[in-house]
């Protein structure tokens, strides 16, 4: 009758293959994990940018296409609350309004937080009469503990009674300057703790800029 | 009855093929990683911000205040470019200081603070045209990137003349000779507008807009501790 060979591997080769295919799983694992977490990263950045995107091309389209002729900036407070205002003269006469709301509290992530009361951020323009709210998109939470001053879990029922959620996005700088020589400049820097100051809205608009257009006799034949 | 071998693998050939496997793997992995960081480039390409300061840009040179002096007339078929500086606004002084404040609200790259030596390049409409060897078109200019004292000098004594002109109004010492000794030896072109300009079209058919000309800046963003580089173009008609 025909020997079979039925000895099979010793304990140390099936250890060995064992110990090779746990080490895959996990270099696998680690790479996988590591994209899912670039995908909710590009998600948010994707949020940011249609956020700014649509507010830019809001506030430029209207400078461009009617032209902004004057430009007022104040910048107020309401208790902690910060507003900055600025009011726009259109070409046609008509006016937009543009109001930042920014509230620190409550982190370290902002620069000059404080600690007292809850995060507030608000974004709104239009016309004086019919300003549309813009809310910052929500991109993510953490917990923090303004007392002990540092990172908590939200999600452990059994936290510190001061553990609070807070929006990652959040306005963190706004500067807002109208040179003498009738240039406006909004700059609305955004903070998040997975991209830090990176995104930011900017806006650069002269004011009154009458352009001599070109005609045929000034173009160029290079 | 034939022996049919029934052993299965050993040890040995069980390693080589994982060892294989992993070594697949890894190239993959190796080539596939570039596209992350490749995409992470584009994303300050001709963004919303970039477009916008590119258009007010484009504006200026657009107006009729704005004129190409006689001594570089022969740049853009020459050396394939131009640099739009302020001080070429001669007669409007009005203009002229807007033209300075906004390339520095727009953060445009390397401008001094007369709005001059600004990382704005004009150039023609199409940007590469191997048939046509009449010119020096953008792209071309861009992929010789040549050092900064050969940018519109040749010849012997250009380097000391770029340097004598960057010294121009600064102590002569050591120092800040040395500094501009290595701007003089810098190239005209970053590595990142080069890549920059290598992404976009040839643009062979013409503008849809009769455009002859077209505007490429950098714009260096520094506000909230950032330091990145932009980059953006729009078409200009004159």
């Amino acid at each position: 009758m025909k020997k079979l060979n039925n000895k099979g591997m010793t304990t140390v080769e099936v250890l060995i293959c064992f110990v090779l295919v746990v080490i895959i799983t996990v270099s696998i694992y680690a790479t996988v994990s590591s994209f899912n977490e670039k995908k909710i990263l590009e998600g948010y950045k994707e949020e940011i940018y249609n956020y700014k995107n649509l507010l830019t091309q809001d506030i430029q389209d209207d400078f461009i296409k009617i032209g902004l002729t004057h430009a007022n900036y104040e910048r107020t407070s309401e208790g902690e609350k910060v507003i900055h205002t600025v009011t726009c003269t259109l070409r046609d006469g008509s006016q937009r309004k543009l109001v930042v709301e920014q509230l620190l509290a409550a982190s370290s992530y902002h620069i000059g937080g404080s600690y007292t009361t809850d995060d507030y951020f608000m974004i709104k323009y239009g016309t004086p009469d019919d300003m549309i709210d813009r809310d910052l998109p929500d991109l993510g939470h953490s917990g923090y503990n303004p007392i002990e001053r540092k990172i908590c879990d939200a999600d452990d029922p059994e936290r510190d009674a001061n553990c609070r959620l807070i929006q990652d996005l959040s306005i963190n700088n706004v500067l807002i300057n109208i040179t003498d020589n009738n240039v406006l400049s909004i700059y609305i820097g955004f903070y998040h703790p997975d991209f830090g100051t990176k995104y930011a809205i900017n806006i650069v608009c002269p004011i009154d800029y009458m352009s001599g257009s070109s005609d045929s006799s000034s173009s160029w034949n290079y | 009855m034939k022996k049919i071998n029934s052993s299965g693998f050993v040890l040995a050939e069980t390693l080589v093929v994982t060892v294989f496997l992993m070594v697949i793997f890894s190239m993959i992995y190796a080539s596939f990683l570039p596209l992350v960081g490749e995409y992470e480039k584009r994303e300050n390409y001709d963004n919303v911000d970039g477009k916008y300061g590119v258009y007010w840009i484009k504006r200026m040179i657009e107006d009729s205040s704005y004129n190409i002096p006689d001594s570089k007339s022969n740049y853009i078929k020459d050396k394939g470019y131009l640099r739009f500086e302020c001080s070429d606004i001669k007669e409007d002084e009005e203009k002229r200081e807007f033209c300075i404040n906004i390339v520095k609200n727009l953060q445009v790259a390397s401008c001094d603070k007369n709005g001059d030596n600004c990382e704005i390049y004009i150039t023609r409409y199409r940007l590469d045209n191997s048939d046509d060897d009449s010119r020096v078109w953008f792209k071309q200019a861009v992929r010789s990137n040549v050092k900064n004292y050969q940018e519109f000098c040749s010849g012997d004594g250009c380097k000391d003349a770029y340097i004598n002109s960057c010294l121009d109004g600064a102590e002569d010492n050591e120092e800040n000779r040395a500094k501009c000794t290595e701007k003089a030896e810098k190239k005209v072109f970053r590595s990142g507008f080069q890549d920059y300009v290598f992404n976009l079209p040839d643009y062979t058919y013409e503008s849809l807009n009769y455009a002859n000309y077209r505007v490429i800046a950098c714009f260096h963003n520094k506000k909230d501790n950032n330091n990145y580089y932009s980059y953006a173009t729009i078409e200009v008609s004159r």
